[in-house]
């Protein structure tokens, strides 16, 4: 049986929500395990709000797909045909009732342009490159942004506090792609040592077997070391652009929020127990600081995958983003519903995880 | 100074830096604390009693600038740095705090406050050997072991309190500050608290200073008392000599105002006059003397000195000096 990487990719990550999800409930108390159940539940009808407000949303905007893609030349006879062919002159509940039909089975119908490929299959190449790009530039912003906030707030008010509060404002106030066209400019054109567009070089690329779509996995399963190193140097300037872009915000809510901590009568009481200057920062401050920032990397997920778009169209990535805006272009709503109703899901299950891990983490939420 | 002192304290004073100036918490304090012994220290809210007992672990916030000595064990506590200090904090001077709810990490398991504790100072200790000393700790305290792994909210105030009092006895402390520890608690939990105290003083030969407002728990626990007033000490010697052959106008007035339920209706509570000092700005001479009902033209020039009157009895004032010539015979005026 062919699985295709999007079927591969989405169940590798429910497998790992799911795994994430039972050690929660096997490690939590009563509370948290009825939590966890309801968290669980409470996800399918927000999934499925989600892909009816996607399907409503694409049918009430202006503009026609089969105008579009039969452009003056569609005669109306053609554009019936075209019609009863995609479904489109069957009542909208019919429609409706169809499409969540086809989204349970993954099956997001196929593309009005570029020969009618399945939307399936082209999100197949394109989420694991948008993957590639989104998760290190999370860890880039969250790891680095925390440890720089906490950093911070021990430092209070010392050159080293400013400092980063003023390299924080500075680049959650730039855009996206000015940052990308300036880090382009600087390690692309002036220095030139760094690609500026693409995912792999072309040659190397034409010795890369793919099994998953992700570079960085298919060259180290396969061996293929020059693969890596060519894939990982592209990854540079994008997930530099797309971290930095998101680092700002962590690092002013871990700094405000170890600041709050470090107030605590708990962290005196720990000092006054002799308890390691660093050790009372950066375990009992930050652990306690984590809870609302936790809450803030599930909210920054949508930010994450809007940079996306952004970073791709930049960066020339070819990711779940630059095929949107492709495909906007070319008025693919097929393509566009299928994009957005990845994103969406994604965002769901994100918010999903968030909201069990902080309720793991802070043992006195009490659902 | 007497051969058992365990910490003695020389002109320590303690100053705040705020908008309106330096405030004076603690001005020229000077006592010993003797080894085995439960010292209360009383005053009002404000009068600098949690800033002296801060100041002996010297964990102030930065703003406060510290000066004077703390003698213990032969060293001077001041001049140490800030490992070794850390190094006496907890192990060898502990402290358990007002709030045993807000004084616990929130995430942190009541075991593990423990476990870290012992880890900290022993670190040659195993996991293992750590966690039965904790669970031992608590079923000394009376709580039984199968909760260590409770979090701090899953405990009652009296538990939290008592495992506020474990973390300070968990690596034998010389000395326990008990900064305003029965506050929050109910007056049966702080019997039960105040008998524990007792208990544990005898068992481990502790040296406790206990610092609060209560006199009555005072009278009820203390070997001496030291009664401050406005950053300053105002007298100090064993409970019963400063409760029944009371020197200072202070503690007479303080001691006055404690309520009594078995007080006739028709009379009433007495109240002092004026209010606590300001202490940016705090008055010349004797701090008291604005509120004092004895003061003297001398109280509002010079500071009294804080003088053994009678034998082991100290007291600031002065009604028990000797005036200088030339106030001798001035009538106070205003």
């Amino acid at each position: 049986m062919h699985i295709s990487p999007l079927t591969g990719i989405c169940a590798s990550s429910l497998g790992v929500a799911l795994l994430l999800i039972v050690y929660a409930f096997v490690r939590g108390s009563k509370g948290l395990r009825s939590y966890i159940v309801t968290r669980v539940l409470l996800t399918l009808p927000m999934v499925l709000i989600l892909v009816s407000v996607i399907f409503f949303v694409m049918r009430v905007i202006p503009g026609d797909p089969v105008t579009s893609e039969l452009g003056p030349r569609g005669t109306p006879q053609a554009k019936e045909r075209m019609r009863e062919q995609l479904g489109l002159n069957d009542p909208i509940m019919v429609q409706y009732v169809k499409y969540l039909g086809r989204v349970v089975r993954l099956d997001l119908g196929t593309s009005l342009v570029q020969g009618n490929r399945p939307i399936v299959d082209e999100l197949s190449e394109r989420l694991p490159a948008t993957l590639e790009l989104v998760v290190p530039a999370m860890v880039v912003a969250v790891g680095f942004g925390v440890l720089s906030g906490t950093f911070a707030a021990d430092r209070r008010k010392r050159p080293s506090d400013y400092g980063l509060r003023l390299f924080s404002i500075t680049v959650y106030s730039m855009p996206i792609f000015w940052l990308g066209l300036i880090l382009q400019v600087i390690f692309g054109v002036g220095l030139g040592i760094m690609p500026v567009a693409g995912r792999i070089d072309a040659i190397v690329n034409t010795t890369l077997d793919r099994y998953t779509n992700l570079l960085v996995v298919d060259s180290i399963i396969t061996g293929n070391w020059a693969a890596l190193g060519s894939s990982l140097h592209h990854l540079v300037l994008p997930v530099l652009t797309l971290g930095l872009a998101l680092t700002g915000v962590f690092v002013r809510i871990s700094r405000i929020n170890v600041i709050e901590s470090l107030v605590e009568d708990y962290i005196l009481a720990a000092r006054a127990r002799g308890i390691r200057e660093r050790v009372v920062v950066y375990r009992h401050a930050l652990l306690n600081a984590l809870i609302p920032i936790v809450t803030l990397i599930g909210l920054q997920f949508s930010v994450l995958l809007a940079g996306a778009v952004l970073t791709e169209t930049t960066f020339s990535w070819p990711g779940m983003g630059l095929y949107l805006v492709e495909r906007i272009g070319q008025r693919d709503y097929t393509a566009v519903q299928g994009v957005i109703t990845v994103f969406a899901m994604s965002v769901a299950i994100i918010s999903l995880l968030t909201d069990i891990i902080y309720a793991f983490l802070d043992p006195r939420v009490r659902y | 100074m007497a051969n058992n002192t365990l910490l003695n304290i020389e002109n320590l004073s303690v100053e705040y830096k705020t908008r309106m100036g330096w405030v004076s918490a603690v001005d020229d304090v000077s006592m010993e604390i003797r080894q085995g012994e439960i010292l209360g220290l009383v005053g009002e809210s404000g009068c600098g009693k949690s800033t002296l007992g801060k100041a002996l672990l010297r964990i102030n916030p930065p703003s406060a600038r510290i000066s004077g000595h703390l003698w213990f064990h032969g060293e001077d506590l001041m001049t140490l740095d800030d490992e070794a200090m850390r190094q006496i904090r907890g192990q060898r001077i502990s402290m358990i705090f007002q709030d045993p709810m807000t004084s616990l990490n929130p995430i942190q398991r009541m075991g593990d406050h423990l476990i870290e504790t012992i880890l900290t100072h022993e670190p040659e200790v195993g996991k293992e050997e750590a966690r039965e000393r904790a669970a031992a700790l608590v079923d000394r305290l009376g709580i039984s072991s199968n909760r260590l792994d409770d979090y701090p909210h899953q405990l009652s105030g009296g538990m939290r309190q008592r495992v506020m009092i474990g973390l300070a006895l968990a690596l034998n402390a010389d000395l326990i500050v008990a900064d305003e520890a029965t506050t929050s608690l109910d007056v049966i939990v702080e019997a039960q608290f105040v008998e524990l105290l007792k208990e544990l003083r005898d068992e481990f030969n502790l040296t406790i200073l206990l610092i609060t407002h209560n006199i009555g728990l005072v009278a009820e626990i203390s070997d001496r008392v030291a009664v401050m007033y406005a950053g300053r000490m105002a007298e100090l010697s064993d409970a019963r000599s400063v409760f029944k052959e009371t020197l200072h106008p202070y503690t007479q007035g303080l001691l006055k105002a404690v309520p009594n339920i078995q007080i006739d209706d028709d009379e009433e509570l007495y109240m002092m006059g004026g209010s606590p000092p300001d202490l940016v700005e705090p008055p010349m001479g004797c701090r008291y003397h604005p509120r004092c009902p004895k003061v003297m033209p001398v109280c509002a020039a010079e500071p009294s000195h804080f003088l053994e009157s009678k034998p082991d009895h100290f007291v600031n004032c002065w009604l028990y000096e000797d005036i200088p010539a030339e106030y001798a015979d001035k009538e106070l005026s205003e």
